[in-house]
């Protein structure tokens, strides 16, 4: 049976003389209750290095009072939320209010499943790794919709119908843009792709140099745009709409769609590093350096393979490699105001589709796949 | 020895089941279009059960996704009013019997493809898959419809120009029935 902790617990340990054996459903439990901690946890100090970063880079000190230097404020603000009197709109669909908010916290959660941070652990090592974090991503759009049309409130519904069509303008260049990977790795599973960069190099540097980049960019940009991070906060425009489609929820519902959308912006940054970032792997250019007909030109020494083969180096490197990225997001958040509707539909349909397919076609075309 | 399998499938089934009906059964269009994703999602676990997991995602994200997204806005976009939303229109009631009659005629012949004793559904005794077998064969052979397909495809464009006719030839000048934003809308 396989286990996400299975490359950490070889499942037999000699302590003082005794030989001890883990059973399998222990070492899958135990597993399961570390990285779904790890996640969580995680989820927690994020929100925290976001407002502290913002606060730096706005000349401010942020979170202060609650713990030391303000460590505690997010647990406190959750404490709170989580406490509040749990109320609805009185003439809201009950239904639709309810199922909403299942869906956007179950498909956050279940997408974590594919995602190695480490050879090898992970929840799933599922042959359709990446297909199947988009898939359970495009149930987000209409439970979006949903939500603010049960609200009963105008706010609400306007920010129900810019947030579907924003994500399914995005959703599309987002996959289009990772066809080259899959093609030149042939196959879906994250670990597998992470693992071939750890040989070739990451995909970032790849298709003449120019194709990878582009794909990343479109990547990224559409991800930010399907977390609704700020230049393309349009369906939750404060100053326009309130709260967009979560204007009426509160309490615990609150805190769990601020929560989905930290865990959003934590997948989207993790699938970009697996994807174009090397995954768990810190040196970008792979075994040895290539010359275009695939010959060997020069080889790193065999200790930096093996710092790179080590589980908790990999580990490390998710983990310091997803804060980076949460850093980029906030100073996206800081740096750049808040586009128009209309400006970012066109923009997704017309300019980031086109760039899509045009990195996915060059990374193709460059490693030969096409013959 | 349990067959946890076959529960999990007979479960799932009751669950599509009854989303469906919730679909036929729901006061207002948009509720009906969250049962419609909801029944979606079971008919998509059916293929994971047959071991495809692709077909299983893509259902995921086109049909409960986008499909379901486009459904959205059509059901909030088009003026229709709660009262003469009939569910159980006396003159639909002989097009769904024969629909219904022809789709059990249709996986009639399909599940009679499927050789009782390897339970595959996606290969036939010839060693085509089911759906080579089922146009090529039954069709052509039993009832001489070699153009099975094309006749199909044909059939489609007419019925998508005919609908867009039918759009089209709206009149949009009557803006006295507005379309209910809200499901209750209130008066304070």
């Amino acid at each position: 049976m396989a286990s996400p902790v299975n490359p950490f617990l070889s499942g037999t340990f000699n302590i003082l003389g005794i030989q001890i054996t883990i059973p399998d459903v222990v070492a899958i439990a135990l597993g399961t209750f570390l990285l779904a901690n790890y996640i969580m946890i995680n989820q927690l100090i994020m929100p925290y290095v976001e407002r502290k970063v913002m606060a730096r880079q706005q000349g401010r000190r942020g979170p202060v009072y609650v713990g030391w230097r303000g460590i505690l404020q997010i647990p406190a603000d959750l404490l709170k939320l989580v406490l509040k009197e749990d109320t609805m709109p009185k003439t809201a669909d009950s239904l639709g209010f309810f199922m909403a908010i299942f869906f956007i916290g179950v498909s956050s959660i279940m997408a974590f499943v594919p995602l190695p941070f480490a050879n090898g652990v992970l929840g799933a090592d599922l042959t359709i790794g990446v297909l199947y974090v988009f898939a359970i991503f495009s149930i987000v759009p209409p439970a979006m919709f949903i939500g603010g049309w049960a609200s009963n409130s105008k706010y609400a519904l306007i920010g129900g119908f810019r947030a579907a069509g924003q994500l399914l303008a995005y959703e599309i260049p987002m996959f289009i843009s990772v066809l080259g990977v899959i093609a030149i790795v042939n196959s879906f599973s994250l670990n597998d792709i992470a693992l071939y960069q750890m040989h070739a190099g990451w995909f970032l540097f790849s298709g003449f140099g120019i194709g990878g980049l582009i794909a990343a960019f479109v990547f990224y940009i559409a991800g930010l745009a399907e977390t609704e991070r700020v230049p393309f906060d349009i369906p939750e425009a404060e100053a326009e709409l309130v709260m967009g489609p979560r204007t009426e929820f509160s309490g615990w519902r609150y805190a769990l769609i601020m929560m989905t959308e930290y865990v959003h912006l934590t997948v989207n940054s993790l699938l970009f590093i697996f994807l174009f970032f090397g995954g768990f792997d810190f040196w970008p250019f792979g075994n040895a350096i290539y010359n275009f007909n695939g010959g060997v030109i020069f080889t790193w020494p065999t200790w930096l393979y093996e710092l790179r083969s080590n589980l908790w180096i990999q580990f490390i490197t998710v983990t310091v490699k997803a804060y980076f990225f949460i850093y980029v997001a906030t100073t996206f958040r800081t740096a750049f105001p808040r586009m128009r509707i209309d400006q970012l539909l066109s923009f997704g349909w017309k300019q980031l589709l086109l760039a899509s397919i045009f990195g996915s076609f060059i990374m193709i075309w460059s490693t030969g796949v096409l013959g | 020895m349990v067959d946890y399998l076959l529960i999990l499938f007979v479960l799932n089934a009751i669950y599509t089941v009854l989303m469906g009906i919730g679909v036929l059964y729901s006061r207002t269009v948009i509720r009906s279009a969250l049962f419609l994703i909801l029944t979606l999602i079971g008919v998509a676990n059916v293929f994971l059960f047959a071991n495809s997991e692709f077909l299983w995602v893509i259902q995921l994200s086109v049909y409960s996704g986008g499909i379901a997204v486009l459904l959205l806005f059509a059901g909030r976009l088009t003026s229709y009013t709660e009262d003469n939303f009939e569910f159980f229109n006396s003159n639909l009631v002989m097009p769904v019997i024969v629909a219904g009659v022809l789709l059990l005629v249709l996986l009639g012949t399909l599940v009679a493809q499927i050789p009782a004793s390897t339970g595959n559904i996606f290969t036939t005794n010839n060693g085509n898959t089911l759906l080579e077998q089922f146009f090529h064969n039954i069709w052509q052979e039993n009832f001489g419809l070699a153009f099975i397909l094309p006749f199909l495809s044909a059939l489609f464009l007419a019925a998508l120009l005919g609908s867009v006719k039918l759009a089209m030839s709206d009149d949009s000048d009557d803006y006295e029935e507005k379309p209910k934003l809200y499901p209750e809308e209130t008066t304070t």
